[in-house]
């Protein structure tokens, strides 16, 4: 291909240090033959030669300045000059490209930072680390569909019998109660991990050393390494660190080292200790742990698969009863996503942005359209001069790449920013940190991927109009543009463009006000806490020595929680700081678990209701009225009654506001696909509701059981405060360091921040879709903007000619604005109606369901806004058109 | 006709006659100037400096490309071959000459 020789050949001179050194070495080598030449041929000496060779070749430096002007692109000044007129164009229409970049690049913006995001999640890149070779083996349970993860047998038999790869390690998540000789005691997340994470991530230490496979032997000294974060959270950065003894749960540690930040493996954990295998594993027993293993030198995961199917096959040979459903698998260790349908449908949302960068497109395409008309006679002079079609349609498309390559900046910047401050935003909602490879950075494949959107936009936005624009001769161009009256017609796609643009910013916006309306009324919580929520300190209760979270604890267990949780809440009782305490399976403003349940009666009544177990101080800590029957004793706690209590919404929504008092309700399960009943418990009494909701339907009901005598693991703690909630959240972590050292107090806040994280959660998808509104909305005002200049400048004879026949104001107001009107009232028209059905019957997780009256109102509001909106934005080209002026127009043509 | 008429000529002529020499093999800039001066018997002596803008544009155009190679008296050279589309190239370039030569002729003859 000639087209592709000739572009290496002129990319290659374009580096001119290269193509002036290969320049020099041609004309030396050219006038050393042809002296060679002379000598020979001629007899003549050398000095002469060369003086006679450089002769023949012609002036030396003369040829080079024609061969150094040869070493630029053809038309590269004439691109550099296009490009400047493009900036000059930006400047010289400041509304457009105010509109064109904000719109632009927040499409750009969310688009790469949602590609950014999965891309992190899905296939994270660690620095200095081959993080492709570090795989996860495991088995998959065919039963269950779950990965069975207590492997500690297999990891001992893997070590050993894995040829694929260069080490195998394993870890185990563990949170446990930290303190030291001069620390308090607070809940951290930590690791039991092999000491080859260290080495395959190339760790370096800040202080002392990190674990070594020898620290992982039986009967070696117990050692932790910290983070860098906790060093300086909880020992003041103290350097003396090193050689100190920590207490994490039950066991206590020698700290060896302080790991730099940027080292939190596996996530963003601050706390790693050995992981010792115990001396005998029985195979499928034992904590849960996750096995990596890092691949040899030449191997790949397809190697490790085969090898590690033969050693399961192996292994049904030896114990079939263990391993029969159990089949291999290989899995990127530091992916947080491996499901592949998961995936591809992670991937395929991306299309939504797609779609989002399409309609900003197509808006901004049409206003450079509606530009571009207006410089026919720029162009119809360009033409006559000589210009063709295709060097036209350039310029206008290089105009389009400088606008979007603004957008593109400001899109990237947008998203590196948003993502930083969504993901930070979320993690503090969260209560949690960043997985410790979410950097700040964006991608090489997002910045590839939002220059290739970019430059996809500027294509549509200034070829499409282009080619639209130029349909016509030069001659007829020249005619019309000097008579002053446009033929060009702002054409069916852009008037569609415009529609839609209507139609989907009342869509959009009937949509932000559902949601604006959801959050408002909490229909996104379980509603307002009837309690004074700030004199109320909440947690959630967990035990040290934990042995296994993913596992159900055993009934020993649950009881060693059980008698040390009732020691804290009667410590707590006892304090003068409190006026009670009481636990609680989730407290109220935190969503409980749902409960199938059966009424007794002649005609059953099946319902679904929230079920919650508390203590038998509950309703006294929490003031609960009780309406009728009683509350909830501890003496119904300690005698394992069958009682329950219900609350007010139970009684009206699913009684029927019947007597409840004396009648019965059982719960039901479903357990292959089959009814389960559990035993009738008897309704002994009815409770105010604890939490305030105006929408709050029969499945927000409550249904308050007993905690059963052995106890619920983990558990939640309500403590009702004589001052401030927050100032006794000290006192209650001092008791708990005292009087319970083994249980963990997690989330300890007063009553009033729950439901915080959910809020900001909240916030944060309802300014995002503000922003999008808002750029909609903008889009729409500015297109109708458009078409109505457009309009009103092609038709100033029309008009001018209509005012000296004597129309009157209103008449030329009508004529000109009846299309536009006509544009947004059909936009208006295909938005209203799904918008409102959505409103009316939708599902209210995707913003629906608020109503027919509510619903209805919205969108006349809505509409009566988009309208208003609409009209404001035609404005300005409506009162040019009031004041052409008749005999200017009449002496033009 | 003089020396310079024949160089006048020469110049607009100079991408075909390029073109034809490197058809028969791979040579360097001084190689094409001897060739053409050897086969034109001197008529047409090549101005030896402006064959190398010439071979530039060529080879921006995608008609021939160049790459170092050593010399018969080990000197390191440039060396230009034809592209296939400069192959195709001068295939029309000289069917147009000859055309050119033929009308040229006839009206000469006329006259």
């Amino acid at each position: 291909m000639s087209w592709i020789d000739g572009l290496r050949t002129k990319l290659a001179l374009l580096f001119r240090g290269r193509a002036e050194k290969r320049m020099n070495a041609e004309i030396d080598f050219h006038i050393a033959m042809e002296a060679e030449r002379l000598v020979r041929s001629e007899g003549l000496d050398v000095a002469e030669a060369k003086r006679r060779a450089l002769a023949t070749f012609g002036g030396v430096e003369n040829h080079k300045e024609v061969l150094r002007s040869g070493l630029t692109l053809n038309g590269v000044s004439g691109i550099t000059l296009d490009f400047k007129l493009g900036a000059r164009m930006l400047r010289k229409t400041p509304g457009l490209t105010f509109v064109g970049v904000l719109s632009l690049a927040v499409a750009i913006a969310v688009g790469a930072a949602y590609l950014e995001a999965l891309g992190r999640v899905v296939n994270p890149t660690l620095p200095n680390t081959d993080t492709d070779r570090i795989l996860r083996p495991l088995y998959w349970d065919l039963v269950s569909n779950t990965a069975e993860s207590r492997l500690m047998h297999d990891f001992v038999r893997w070590r050993e019998e894995l040829t694929a790869v260069d080490g195998v390690g394993a870890f185990r998540l563990v949170e446990r109660n930290l303190g030291s000789s001069t620390n308090r005691r607070e809940p951290q997340q930590g690791a039991e991990t092999s000491a080859l994470a260290f080495r395959l991530l190339h760790a370096r230490p800040l202080l002392g050393r990190t674990l070594l496979d020898s620290d992982e032997t039986r009967g070696a000294p117990a050692v932790a390494v910290i983070g860098e974060k906790l060093w300086r959270e909880r020992f003041g950065a103290d350097s003396s660190v090193v050689g100190r003894t920590i207490h994490w749960g039950r066991s206590s540690y020698t700290v060896i080292g302080v790991m730099a930040d940027g080292f939190a493996f596996p996530i963003n954990q601050q706390l790693w200790v050995p992981l010792v295998p115990p001396a005998a594993s029985a195979a499928g027993a034992g904590s849960s742990i996750v096995v990596f293993a890092h691949l040899a030198e030449g191997k790949t995961a397809a190697d490790l698969r085969a090898e590690l199917d033969v050693i399961g096959a192996r292994r049904i040979r030896e114990d079939s009863a263990t391993y029969g459903n159990l089949r291999p698998q290989v899995k990127p260790l530091f992916r947080l996503a491996n499901d592949p349908l998961e995936v591809a449908l992670l991937y395929s949302l991306n299309m939504v942005m797609f779609g989002l960068l399409a309609v900003c497109a197509a808006n901004v395409a049409a206003l450079v359209f509606a530009r571009t008309m207006s410089r026919e006679t720029e162009l119809a002079v360009r033409t006559a001069l000589g210009a063709n079609r295709r060097r036209i349609v350039w310029q206008l498309a290089a105009e389009s790449l400088v606008l979007c390559g603004v957008a593109l900046v400001a899109g990237l910047a947008t998203a590196r920013a948003g993502l930083e401050w969504i993901a930070r935003t979320l993690m503090r909602a969260e209560q949690s940190e960043l997985p410790f490879w979410w950097g700040d950075a964006l991608s090489y494949s997002t910045i590839a991927y939002a220059t290739a959107l970019a430059v996809g936009a500027a294509l549509f936005i200034g070829v499409v109009p282009a080619l639209r624009a130029t349909m016509r001769t030069p001659g007829d161009q020249l005619k019309t543009s000097s008579a002053a009256r446009g033929s060009a017609q702002f054409g069916r796609m852009w008037t569609g463009v415009i529609v839609g643009q209507v139609a989907i910013t009342v869509l959009f916006l009937q949509l932000c006000g559902a949601v604006a309306w959801h959050v408002r009324t909490g229909r996104y919580r379980t509603g307002e806490v009837a309690l004074p929520a700030e004199r109320y300190v909440t947690a959630k209760l967990r035990m040290d020595g934990d042995p296994d979270p993913e596992r159900a604890p055993t009934e020993a267990f649950k009881r060693e929680f059980a008698a040390a949780t009732r020691g804290l809440t009667q410590r707590v009782h006892g304090d003068p700081m409190f006026a009670g305490a009481a636990l609680v399976s989730e407290v109220p403003g935190r969503l409980s678990p749902f409960l199938e349940i059966e009424v007794e009666g002649p005609m059953p009544i099946r319902a679904t209701s929230r079920g919650v177990f508390v203590s038998g101080e509950f309703f006294e800590v929490t003031r609960a009225s009780i309406v009728a029957g009683r509350a909830l004793q501890p003496a119904d706690v300690e005698g394992g009654r069958s009682v329950v209590v219900v609350d007010q919404t139970f009684v009206r929504n699913i009684l029927g506001g019947a007597h409840a008092i004396g009648r019965h309700v059982r719960e039901i399960k479903w357990r292959h696909d089959a009814e389960e009943f559990g035993p009738w418990l008897e309704i002994v009494g009815v409770v105010s509701d604890l939490v305030l909701d105006q929408w709050k339907p029969a499945q927000q009901s409550v249904v308050y059981r007993p905690i059963p005598r052995e106890g619920i693991y983990p558990v939640e703690f309500i403590a009702r405060t004589r001052g401030l909630a927050a100032a006794a959240i000290p006192q209650l972590n001092a008791i708990a360091a005292s009087a319970a050292r083994d249980v963990q107090l997690h989330d300890v806040m007063p009553m009033s921040e729950l439901g915080t994280g959910l809020e900001i959660a909240q916030g944060i998808v309802f300014r995002v879709m503000m922003a999008i509104g808002v750029v909609i909305l903008m889009l729409a005002g500015t297109g109708v903007h458009a078409l109505t200049a457009f309009t009103v400048g092609r038709r100033r004879r029309e008009i001018g000619i209509r005012t000296a026949l004597g129309a009157d104001r209103r008449g030329i107001l009508v004529a000109t604005f009846s299309r536009v009107g006509v544009q947004i009232a059909t936009g208006v028209m295909l938005g209203v109606v799904p918008g409102a059905l959505h409103l009316f019957v939708g599902s209210s997780e995707l913003g629906g369901g608020i109503g027919w009256r509510v619903g209805a109102v919205l969108s006349v509001v809505v509409v009566a806004f988009v309208f208003v909106s609409g009209t404001l934005a035609a404005a300005g080209p409506l009162r040019r058109a009031l004041s052409v002026e008749p005999n200017e127009m009449l002496r033009v043509d | 006709m003089s020396k310079g008429a024949h160089s006048d000529a020469l110049r607009g002529s100079l991408d075909l006659l390029v073109l034809k020499t490197l058809s028969l093999d791979a040579m360097h800039g001084w190689g094409i100037s001897q060739r053409i001066q050897q086969i034109s018997k001197g008529t047409l002596e090549v101005n030896q400096g402006s064959l190398y803008p010439a071979l530039q544009r060529l080879e921006k155009d995608g008609l021939i490309t160049s790459e170092w190679g050593t010399t018969d008296n080990n000197r390191q050279a440039r060396y230009y071959k034809l592209t296939a589309s400069g192959r195709r190239a001068l295939g029309t370039e000289l069917e147009a000459w000859r055309k050119f030569a033929a009308s040229l002729e006839l009206v000469l003859r006329a006259g």
